[in-house]
């Protein structure tokens, strides 16, 4: 599967400079378009929607950030990459929740890292989640697996979009599962993306831009569970 | 009868005595306080103060008398004396309180105090940087008359040199980590600690201004590790290695701290008790969970890694709703 990518850059050299970076990285790994002008992107952003983008953040009358706001009216998580020539970043880009921030000139050793971890937050494998329920095959991506709770033999999948089930072992979930799942109780299984506050005997998870759910994590997991979320998350920040 | 009658003279002059004192150590204050325009007093402090060696006089009189056995009353005195002495135990136990209550306003003046002087810091830096900029912007015409006489006389390859050079010295000139200025100013104090020691301190930094972390939260955890990072890389006896990354970023609500540098792995023997022991290294860690994050270190090849996440930290959205609502 690739990943769209939208680059947007006033100079076509820039621009081009990067696409042949990211080609370089995983010659067909990506799906690249190229922009010359914020508000062109910024219309086509209505009906269409990329995996990743890339952004120069100065242009002559329009910023990076406006471009950045327009993408997150619709998606909130998508990662957005800013390119710029100063270091000292306005607060703005905090706000738009930037994944990363690229000093001009663009080169290997600052985009290369950067994609890595793009891939990695983006889950390009999306591995799934396969299960059967009441005779019906079903499956989810990772990605929208928001935890797992064990309820006697029965197996409650919580996903922004709904509640599903299965019956599964604890054993066998445990192992089923990817490394991007923490279990924190014995009933529990946890995807660190959506770990949101974490306290002595809790955890606090993001159902969606506004709720959250708290749930227990037993002394037995506690610091097994707290290790792997920091390493997993740091996975995708550092 | 006259011993009885000693008694109450005793008695009577004594509160007599304490009242005149009280009355006229709060007229004087009244009357420093218009004069001075001090602060507002405590009154009962300065009362509690007072009373104490003043009862302490009175009930050492009364002993006096007591002890002359021409009391007719015995029990009286007693019953005076732990009257007293409860009412003094009053006064200490507020007195205690008082100076509780004011060493912690110190300290939180004395914090504030230092955050206020890196921000002036911080400001006197960026007046220099400014006075620098201006400079550079009055050079960068001589340079580009200069690069122009270069490429006209066909020398791409100087032209190159010459650039790449002046884009050296532009990076050179670096104070700037984060919008958040006491900690700019406090990894710029870092970093030119760590540079008179031959050691090089590379900063990245992405994180707000504001983060949902009190200033002093982030100064002791950095400021432990770092500390830890420098001590370590001084003891190593090869000057190459004496590097010590720092990466400070913010994404998704979360804040990862994460430094490391190279340690000699023998001191894994002989500092073992040091490392258990560690004050700095404990502190960090508490901090870090009672502040709901997460602390971890590991060895990697030959790097000590140090990694701190730190979750929902970022009030970026607060701040939009109380805007809107202004």
């Amino acid at each position: 599967m690739g990943i769209k990518v939208a680059i947007c850059d006033d100079e076509p050299v820039m621009a081009q400079a990067i696409e042949d970076l990211m080609l370089e990285y995983a010659p067909s790994l990506f799906e690249i378009d190229t922009f010359y002008s914020p508000s062109r992107l910024i219309d086509l952003l209505e009906d269409n929607t990329y995996d990743l983008f890339i952004l120069d953040i100065e242009f002559p009358n329009q910023s990076g950030i406006e471009i950045a706001e327009a993408i997150r009216t619709n998606n909130v998580t998508c990662p957005i990459i800013f390119l710029t020539s100063f270091k000292e970043y306005m607060e703005k880009v905090f706000k738009v929740n930037t994944f990363d921030y690229i000093l001009k000139p663009v080169t290997k050793d600052k985009l290369y890292p950067a994609l890595t971890r793009a891939i990695k937050y983006l889950d390009v494998d999306d591995s799934k989640f396969t299960f059967t329920f009441n005779k019906v095959f079903y499956s989810l991506s990772y990605r929208e697996i928001i935890y797992f709770e064990k309820n006697k033999r029965r197996v409650l999948i919580h996903t922004p979009s709904g509640l599903y089930e299965t019956i599964l072992q604890t054993k066998e979930l445990v192992s089923k599962v990817h490394d991007h799942f923490v279990q924190v109780h014995t009933s529990f299984i946890v995807n660190v993306r959506y770990v949101k506050q974490i306290s002595n005997d809790a955890i606090i998870v993001k159902l969606n831009d506004k709720q959250t759910v708290e749930i227990p994590m037993s002394r037995k997991f506690k610091d097994q569970a707290r290790e792997q979320i920091l390493m997993r998350l740091r996975d995708f920040i550092s | 009868m006259m011993d009885t009658n000693l008694l109450f003279i005793a008695v009577g002059v004594g509160i007599a005595i304490i009242l005149i004192l009280m009355a006229v150590a709060i007229l004087k204050i009244l009357v420093l306080q218009k004069r001075q325009l001090k602060g507002p007093i405590n009154i009962f402090l300065v009362m509690s103060l007072i009373s104490i060696p003043m009862i302490s006089v009175f009930m050492l009189s009364t002993t006096v008398i007591s002890g002359t056995d021409s009391i007719t009353h015995p029990k009286f005195i007693y019953i005076l004396i732990s009257a007293c002495i409860i009412y003094m135990n009053i006064c200490i136990l507020y007195l205690y309180f008082t100076l509780g209550r004011y060493f912690k306003k110190l300290a939180e003046t004395t914090t504030e105090k230092m955050v206020f002087e890196s921000e002036l810091k911080f400001f006197k830096q960026l007046k220099h940087s400014q006075s620098k900029l201006y400079s550079m912007k009055h050079d960068l015409k001589n340079q580009h008359l200069v690069l122009m006489g270069m490429l006209s006389e066909g020398d791409i390859a100087g032209a190159e040199k010459y650039l790449q050079h002046s884009i050296q010295q532009i990076e050179h000139i670096d104070y700037f980590f984060t919008n958040n200025y006491v900690l700019n100013y406090f990894l710029n104090e870092k970093k030119s600690i760590a540079e008179s020691h031959g050691i090089t301190l590379n900063v990245t930094s992405f994180l707000p201004e504001k983060v949902n972390l009190d200033h002093d939260i982030l100064a002791v955890v950095l400021g432990n590790l770092i500390d830890n990072s420098l001590n370590a890389a001084l003891r190593l006896s090869n000057s190459q290695e004496k590097e010590i990354l720092l990466l400070i970023k913010q994404f998704d609500n979360n804040l990862l701290i994460e430094i490391s540098n190279v340690f000699d792995p023998a001191e894994l023997k002989t500092r073992k008790n040091r490392q258990l022991e560690g004050i700095g290294t404990k502190n960090v860690k508490r901090i870090v969970e009672e502040n709901g994050g997460i602390y971890n270190q590991w060895i990697e090849d030959n790097r000590y890694i140090v990694s701190i996440l730190l979750l929902n930290v970022y009030d970026g959205e607060d701040e939009e709703i109380i805007l809107g609502n202004v």
